[in-house]
């Protein structure tokens, strides 16, 4: 599998111009590694969230 | 400069907000400060909706921290006081846990609704990614993030608050945001290997 991560982090920092955007979001419905991919960026940083708040919420003890 | 320069906030108020849309050190004491300010919503709520103290408590922190991430994002305009929209937050916050202990739904058990994330994308392929990370084992996700290392797990933590590859740069005191960007893709794609070998 391909190592999208670097150009899916470019589409959710907002780095990537309006044809690239198109391309990315045609690619999901395309490539489902790439749609797996994208899934899996979007649980992680979900995750990861939600353990900071969690770390946020003992550090306001 | 003051951004929130509204007559409905307090200088206070105002100093608090600041400090949270500045990111870095500066946005932990806006942090500290907003937590601080209002904390007496914890004993509110123990009298007026009768809730034990760790309910009330964990109530305000959700509360401060749905906050924060809202004014970090811009969010919060200042339309009203900072306490009038807070305490609606928090009220909003103990209507929810009232339904969740009603229903019964567990408070660890994780969702993501992708629908206000990839805003521009067709229908079907919001559905494609959203069918993916239903399936996602968040326990195990949660177990994997501890063997990526202290390191890794510390700047994908702020990353996941919020903060940019500058911030983490100052706070964590690598050279560039580039260092941190490829830093923290290996450290994503680190995760990424641990949470699929399972």
């Amino acid at each position: 599998m391909e190592n999208y991560l670097e150009y899916i982090d470019a589409y959710f920092q907002r780095m990537l111009d309006p044809e690239e955007i198109k391309r990315f979001e045609q690619k999901i419905a395309e490539d489902p590694d790439f749609a797996d991919e994208v899934a899996f960026y979007l649980s992680a940083k979900q995750s990861l969230k939600a353990e900071a708040d969690l770390e946020k919420k003992q550090w306001f003890r | 400069m003051n951004l929130f320069n509204k007559p409905t906030l307090t200088t206070d108020e105002r100093e608090i907000l600041d400090s949270i849309t500045q990111n870095g050190a500066e946005r932990k004491k806006g942090e500290e400060r907003l937590f601080n300010r209002y904390a007496y919503f914890i004993k509110e709520a123990i009298y007026k909706y009768s809730l034990p103290e760790e309910d009330a408590f964990d109530l305000y922190s959700d509360t401060i921290i749905s906050a924060i991430d809202k004014i970090a994002a811009g969010s919060f305009q200042g339309r009203s006081s900072l306490k009038t929209w807070l305490y609606s937050i928090f009220h909003n916050k103990y209507v929810d846990f009232l339904r969740k202990k009603t229903t019964n739904k567990s408070s660890i058990h994780q969702t993501l609704s992708i629908s206000d994330i990839l805003l521009e994308i067709s229908d079907q392929s919001k559905t494609i990614v959203q069918r993916l990370v239903d399936k996602t084992d968040w326990e195990v996700l949660r177990e994997r993030l501890v063997q990526v290392g202290q390191n890794c797990r510390q700047m994908l933590l702020l990353w996941a608050d919020g903060y940019s590859d500058k911030d983490i740069a100052s706070l964590m005191e690598y050279k560039t945001p580039d260092v941190v960007k490829t830093t923290r893709l290996r450290c994503l794609e680190k995760l990424k290997q641990l949470y699929r070998i399972t």
